[in-house]
């Protein structure tokens, strides 16, 4: 089985969604991509033709359903089918359970309780320490250069793995609804700021 | 355990422009340094045009090079595209390339022909095996390298190898000889890094 770092992996976060916009923390409480937010996953397909074969690669979404409209758009704007790729729900976002709908700045009080911020378990979802490691076992599975449509704790987890960070370091990455972030030979590129 | 940037600073490097010897894809380490092609001179303009995108002012950084010809040529046309004096650099030998001793020069069929016991040995472990004839291993690459690293203490544009920055990327990223020896060696781009993250900025 080769190393998940010797591919170079795409990874985009979902465009725009209403809660995004409402600045609502949103976990596995889905909603619609705003109009913005179709435009960053239509932008983020052109730029993904231009610089990858994609031919060659494979394509994985979250299965919640903003990643899979992102997907979807992202693949119609690249010239590829809408459908044709794959939904894992371990690309889902971090379950922040009965914190969802909270104001997202919000969610920076919340691991202050337990000081931990890698451990501290929401109400009924997830740490991100669980992300971490549910992510680390879906990128085991890749068997060549793959577009990876998430959210935003999961890309950081994505690229955590990938650079093999500390969880501090990891944690201070935000990835934004547009632009792509490429993570190949050990390195990180990040396109369309 | 990855190696880490001090907090705060962040340092620039890049590999020297395309060389005579990278053309023919021969060995080249200390020994054999050869000129800079037409392309390795434009790629060097294409490094400095990359750190005047990413640094507002390009004067306030420090600049080292390997002390080799090619290395030293390439920092003196960066410097000199960026409106600098071509000589206001610094050398450490700690950024030279991997000594590649007695294959120095060969193609890889012609060092593999040569020296088919060592050959086979180094594949196996090129982290602890010396290339023979006075070359070095990976091993003490990575210990110069990381030696350069703890040094720094301001924002830094280097210049070094092709083996050096792959084992420099690879000590970042925590990986393996392995992968380390699996990674490409891009002439005319440039990485960053801050903490332990590496970025690679292309041309525009």
């Amino acid at each position: 089985m080769p190393d998940f770092r010797a591919f170079t992996l795409y990874v985009v976060r979902h465009g725009e969604c209403e809660h995004n916009a409402a600045g609502w923390a949103a976990g596995h409480d889905d909603s619609p991509l705003t109009e913005r937010g179709r435009g960053h996953a239509r932008a983020n397909g052109r730029a993904l033709a231009e610089m990858a074969d994609l031919a060659a690669l494979d394509f994985f979404a979250s299965s919640l359903h903003r990643a899979c409209c992102t997907m979807e758009l992202l693949r119609e704007a690249a010239g590829l089918p809408a459908t044709g790729y794959h939904a894992d729900r371990r690309l889902m976002e971090g379950d922040i359970g009965d914190h969802s709908r909270l104001p997202a700045t919000d969610m920076l009080r919340y691991p202050n309780e337990s000081p931990d911020m890698w451990e501290y378990v929401h109400p009924d979802g997830e740490s991100v320490a669980q992300v971490h490691a549910r992510v680390g076992r879906f990128l085991k599975t890749l068997k060549r250069d793959s577009v990876l449509v998430s959210h935003a704790l999961t890309s950081s987890m994505i690229r955590a793995h990938y650079l093999n960070l500390s969880p501090e370091e990891a944690l201070r990455y935000h990835m934004p609804n547009a632009g792509l972030l490429r993570l190949s030979m050990g390195t990180e590129t990040l396109f369309g700021e | 355990m990855a190696l880490r940037l001090a907090d705060g600073l962040t340092l620039y490097f890049a590999r020297h422009g395309e060389t005579e010897a990278n053309v023919e894809k021969r060995f080249q380490g200390h020994t054999s340094d050869t000129p800079l092609t037409e392309k390795g001179l434009w790629q060097a303009q294409e490094i400095a045009s990359i750190i005047a995108k990413c640094v507002t002012d390009p004067a306030t950084l420090s600049y080292v090079s390997s002390p080799l010809h090619r290395a030293e040529r390439t920092m003196e046309i960066v410097r000199a595209t960026l409106g600098l004096p071509a000589d206001g650099f610094a050398t450490d030998p700690r950024l030279i390339e991997i000594d590649l001793g007695a294959w120095d020069g060969l193609t890889h069929a012609e060092a593999k022909a040569r020296f088919p016991e060592a050959y086979k040995t180094r594949e196996a472990d090129k982290w602890n095996v010396d290339v023979p004839g006075g070359g070095e291993n990976y091993k003490s690459v990575a210990e110069r390298l990381e030696s350069f690293i703890g040094d720094l203490s301001a924002d830094t544009f280097a210049i070094s190898h092709g083996a050096a920055t792959r084992i420099l990327r690879g000590l970042f990223a925590g990986m393996t000889w392995q992968q380390m020896s699996a990674l490409d060696e891009p002439q005319g781009v440039v990485f960053s890094v801050r903490g332990s993250v590496v970025v690679r900025h292309d041309p525009a």
